[in-house]
């Protein structure tokens, strides 16, 4: 702020070539929210599971599906919101590193040197390219494009329209060193927003076309982001704050005058923060948890049902009463089918009617059948970004969003308006070009297609894209590349 | 930094035709950017998934009754006879091997597993105690206990397939329903019918189509 303030002192003294001075005001440092003795939030604290001491958690699935791995590394425990306990066969050999839960059967793995898929049918090997191997820690859904992200000793890997890119500030160049990935619901981005990931108190924010680059004091990681708050990156006493509005977000700060912040968790909208003994959650409100949990907490494992799984020392308790259940689609989470059978298991056992809603349509309404409460074939919409209702006797008790990655895109419709407003003008990819390929026919783009898609994904096409240019349009062109390049 | 100079400059025309009013500067942020918003690289380094093989290939003839003979330690007899059924030139009318998926090969195949592998469990219970058995090298037909089962299935899915097996493999569990599955009428479990599961967990094996492809 050196700068600013010399700028605006010689603006000052230009003032009074007036005669008349203008009043110079010092910048008034931001005062931080501070949350002090917040209202209480009456909230269930179920301390039932008792871990042995050769157990960790590996994780929560956005259901709240615990996992945990113990002294026999083939077989880990899952603990179900609803008590019960079952157990997944890892089924490869070699040291588990980071696991994503998905469910209480389906979570992503690294074992050893590679990625698995653990599933209930047996392990499935995820194949990356020799560049990507040897992954430390990732987000996302490595098997989906433009869902996951992956970081090995070489750097931090993007997938998208069918290959593996390493992302870097620019040319040349590779992030490296990173030290932790922002995720929310084991998902890597919220619907507008970009991938948030930092080595100490540095910070960056990568989307289709910015790197935000950050130095925040204190940041200590790791961060959570989410829909209510953006990004949340603790700080010895505070939360930092960006709101996911561009590269350079708009920062804000919270203080907790009652000591550092030991641990943060994201999911299903809220952030939980857990300071000293001291529990909080923001949904948009401060609120303190009530009874506050037992001892300060090492690690918190929020859920999408607006509770958390915490963990203080050998202790482990959930917080939060599980409002319905919801099996067959989870938080962020990409289709590459536009249907999918949902299993709903509502929290008590009388129900009238459980109804789905997808962008505030008509609601369809589940049936009750051998399986309990199912969506069969649910249509999931167009190609883009959704969000589900789940109401109960006409009570909204889960909401999420999804997007669906293919569906009946044309380049007539869909491909051809963005080749118009961005491609075809000037000297670029016109019918007469000179200069470059020509991309005014359905069929040059086939012929081209998997150059295109490779340009459009690492952010080298269009050149010198104006602000109309929108990651949205790179995403319609890759998935109907994707789709199959429909006329 | 471009448009906090555009903010402070549109401050100063203020503060210049005014000539008067009070100066506030934007509020500091706990965070500055430290770098111009660009555009970041984005290295292609390999495809998300692996890349297509080649076609799955049936055994000729001759391979499959190969490697019967040494998976079973037995002949099967009517190789000769039914060879050019299962696709073996003749090399007067048929010069090329077939090697065609198709009902005929998928019949001789279970001929052929049904008659070998009877043959050797049955020498694997005629064995001399001592000797390495065939088929029933890590559990007898006297075996009830399930870690023998699996031994013995992992075993067999190494020899017959070439596939290992690991602790909890969950391949194991249609093989081991059929092991443990109570006898209709519901009786013990007697060492006539765990002879005739061993046979079929062999003949499972060899009408595989693991072991008939590759």
């Amino acid at each position: 702020m050196t700068r600013l303030s010399t700028l605006l002192a010689s603006l000052a003294v230009a003032g009074t070539a007036c005669g008349e001075p203008a009043e110079v005001v010092d910048p008034p440092p931001v005062e931080p929210e501070v949350v002090r003795d917040p209202e209480r939030l009456t909230v269930a604290l179920d301390c039932d599971v008792e871990l042995t001491s050769e157990e960790h958690v590996l994780g929560t699935s956005p259901e709240g599906d615990l996992w945990v791995a113990g002294a026999d590394p083939s077989v880990l425990r899952v603990f179900r919101l609803r008590g019960e306990t079952t157990e997944v066969a890892v089924g490869v050999e070699g040291g588990l590193g980071h696991v994503t839960p998905w469910s209480d059967t389906v979570a992503t793995a690294v074992v050893g040197d590679g990625m698995w898929r653990l599933e209930s049918e047996g392990p499935r090997f995820l194949f990356l390219p020799e560049a990507v191997r040897g992954v430390n820690f990732f987000c996302g859904d490595p098997e989906l494009d433009g869902a996951a992200a992956v970081v090995t000793d070489n750097g931090i890997f993007e997938r998208a329209a069918g290959q593996w890119f390493a992302l870097g500030p620019e040319e040349g160049m590779r992030f490296a060193e990173v030290e932790w990935l922002a995720s929310v619901d084991g998902a890597c981005h919220l619907r507008r927003g970009g991938l948030w990931f930092g080595s100490g108190e540095d910070l960056w924010r990568v989307d289709g076309t910015s790197v935000g680059t950050f130095h925040a004091p204190g940041a200590t990681g790791p961060a959570v982001i989410g829909q209510e708050f953006g990004l949340a990156v603790p700080a010895g006493d505070r939360v930092l704050f960006a709101s996911e509005r561009g590269p350079r977000g708009e920062w804000s700060e919270v203080e907790f005058p009652l000591g550092t912040v030991n641990a943060i968790g994201a999911g299903g909208g809220a952030l939980w923060v857990s300071v000293g003994t001291h529990l909080y959650r923001y949904d948009g409100e401060w609120r303190e948890a009530d009874p506050a949990p037992v001892g300060a907490l090492d690690r918190i494992f929020p859920d999408a049902v607006g509770g958390a799984w915490l963990r203080a020392g050998p202790n482990l308790c959930h917080v939060g009463t599980p409002s319905l259940e919801l099996r067959g689609i989870r938080p962020y989470e990409h289709f590459e089918r536009p249907v999918a059978n949902l299993r709903v298991v509502p929290d008590q056992e009388e129900v009238g009617r459980i109804e789905a809603s997808i962008d505030d349509d008509a609601p369809t309404s589940a049936v009750f059948g051998d399986d309990g409460w199912m969506f069969s074939g649910l249509a999931l919409g167009a190609p883009g970004w959704h969000e589900l209702s789940i109401s109960v006797d006409g009570e909204v008790l889960r909401t999420l969003e999804y997007r669906v990655v293919a569906g009946d895109l044309s380049w007539v419709a869909d491909i051809e308006p963005i080749y118009e407003e961005h491609c075809g003008g000037g000297d670029c990819h016109a019918a007469d070009s000179e200069a470059a390929a020509d991309l005014s026919t359905f069929d040059a783009w086939i012929d081209l297609a998997f150059e295109i898609q490779t340009r459009v994904a690492n952010g080298t096409m269009p050149k010198d894209a104006g602000p109309e240019w929108s990651a949205n349009d790179a995403t319609l062109i890759i998935d109907w590349i994707q789709g199959g390049l429909q006329p | 930094m471009k448009q906090l100079f555009n903010a402070c400059l549109a401050l100063a025309t203020m503060g210049l035709v005014a000539c008067q009013g009070t100066i506030e500067a934007p509020p500091d942020v706990p965070v500055d950017p430290t770098e111009e918003v660009i555009p970041p690289s984005r290295d292609p380094v390999g495809g998300a998934e692996l890349a297509p093989g080649r076609a799955l290939r049936r055994m000729t003839a001759a391979q499959f009754n190969r490697s019967l003979t040494v998976a079973t330690g037995q002949e099967w007899e009517d190789f000769d006879r039914y060879a050019s059924a299962l696709g073996a030139a003749d090399f007067a009318e048929v010069t090329e091997e077939g090697t065609e998926f198709n009902v005929t090969f998928e019949k001789l195949v279970e001929d052929a597993a049904r008659e070998t592998c009877r043959a050797a469990v049955a020498a694997d219970i005629a064995r001399e105690v001592g000797e390495e058995n065939v088929i029933l090298r890590h559990a007898s037909v006297e075996s009830r206990e399930e870690a023998e089962y699996v031994s013995n299935l992992s075993y067999l899915f190494m020899r017959f397939l070439g596939q290992p097996v690991l602790a909890g493999d969950s391949r194991m569990t249609p093989w081991l329903g059929l092991l443990n599955a109570p006898p209709e009428p519901e009786t013990d479990l007697d060492d006539t019918t765990l002879r005739a599961r061993w046979t079929a967990v062999c003949v499972g094996l060899v009408t595989h189509p693991d072991f008939v492809a590759y």
